[in-house]
């Protein structure tokens, strides 16, 4: 019976981690990298994060309401000063880990040297879990989402870029968040 | 016996206590015993709400700033991710079609 139960704790705790993805191979691009994001958020931080979210500013309640399912956000963006320091092969591990149950490709688009893909998990055939490769020659994006639920918290997420695509184009600073460096505008580069 | 002998045997002559002194000198101890000054029980009262008070402030504002850095982190984290899907979105609508590939996973 014990045996029983600890096979079965261990199936749902392998569930609940299946649709997170080990973003550490990402990790050596740190170093190189002249611009990067690297953000962390579990469920109590973004729990804590929509608290402070308010309903009266555009922006921050588009935020809200792409946080309220989220149980987990992990990004790594990293921004490279020159050319051939971050290869598409080097994506390889993170593909790989997609192999696993639950994943499907929703998009894939690959041109000279660009990448993006994008990956849904699903448990039970619930939509549970995105991820988001962007990769470009001198750039790499990855974004891992937890508990996103359905295509309209992604087109919510879409909207916000929108929205904060509107917002860099006024003389306005963009936040910082500490322990971060300058992320880039919506979609701008850094040497615009 | 000389002067010296004669004055300790006056100062140590056996003399009888003063009529009540054990019962003053016991009441003097149960006065002793009494506080004083009651308004030092209400002092260390109002220090120790102070000192809780002070905790519960300085807690809540680092919950503060917490929660600040927390949806400052979530701002910038959406505005990438926003605009990258946006970037996909152009993408869709500019790329030839031959360089999309689904996968039949």
């Amino acid at each position: 019976m014990r045996k029983l139960m600890v096979v079965a704790w261990m199936l749902v705790a392998g569930t609940c981690l299946a649709q997170q993805i080990d973003l550490k191979s990402l990790d050596k691009f740190a170093a190189l990298a002249k611009s990067k994001t690297e953000i962390t958020m579990d469920e109590a931080m973004l729990k804590s994060a929509a608290g402070f979210l308010s309903d009266s500013n555009k922006e921050e309640a588009a935020a809200k309401k792409s946080a309220k399912d989220l149980k987990g956000f992990f990004l790594r963006a990293y921004e490279f000063p020159q050319k051939g320091m971050f290869k598409l092969e080097d994506l390889k591990p993170l593909l790989d880990q997609l192999k696993g149950p639950g994943w499907t490709s929703f998009l894939r688009a690959q041109e000279d040297d660009e990448q993006t893909e994008i990956w849904m998990h699903r448990t039970n055939g619930q939509m549970d879990g995105f991820l988001l490769i962007a990769a470009e020659d001198q750039e790499v994006v990855v974004m891992n989402a937890l508990g996103v639920a359905n295509l309209s918290d992604l087109a919510a997420l879409g909207e916000f870029g929108k929205l904060a695509g509107a917002a860099a184009s006024t003389p306005q600073p963009t936040p910082t968040a500490p322990g971060t460096a300058a992320p880039k505008p919506a979609g701008q580069k850094d040497d615009d | 016996m000389n002067q010296l002998e004669r004055d300790l045997r006056e100062a140590l002559r056996r003399t009888q206590a003063p009529p009540h002194f054990a019962e003053k000198v016991l009441a003097r101890t149960r006065q002793s015993r009494t506080p004083r000054f009651p308004w030092a029980w209400l002092a260390a009262a109002a220090l120790i709400l102070l000192m809780v008070g002070g905790v519960g402030i300085v807690r809540e504002q680092q919950r503060q700033a917490e929660g600040e850095r927390a949806k400052e982190q979530l701002m910038v984290a959406f505005r990438i991710t926003g605009s990258k899907l946006r970037d996909v979105q152009e993408k869709l609508v500019t790329i030839p079609q031959r360089a999309l590939q689904r996968s039949e996973q």
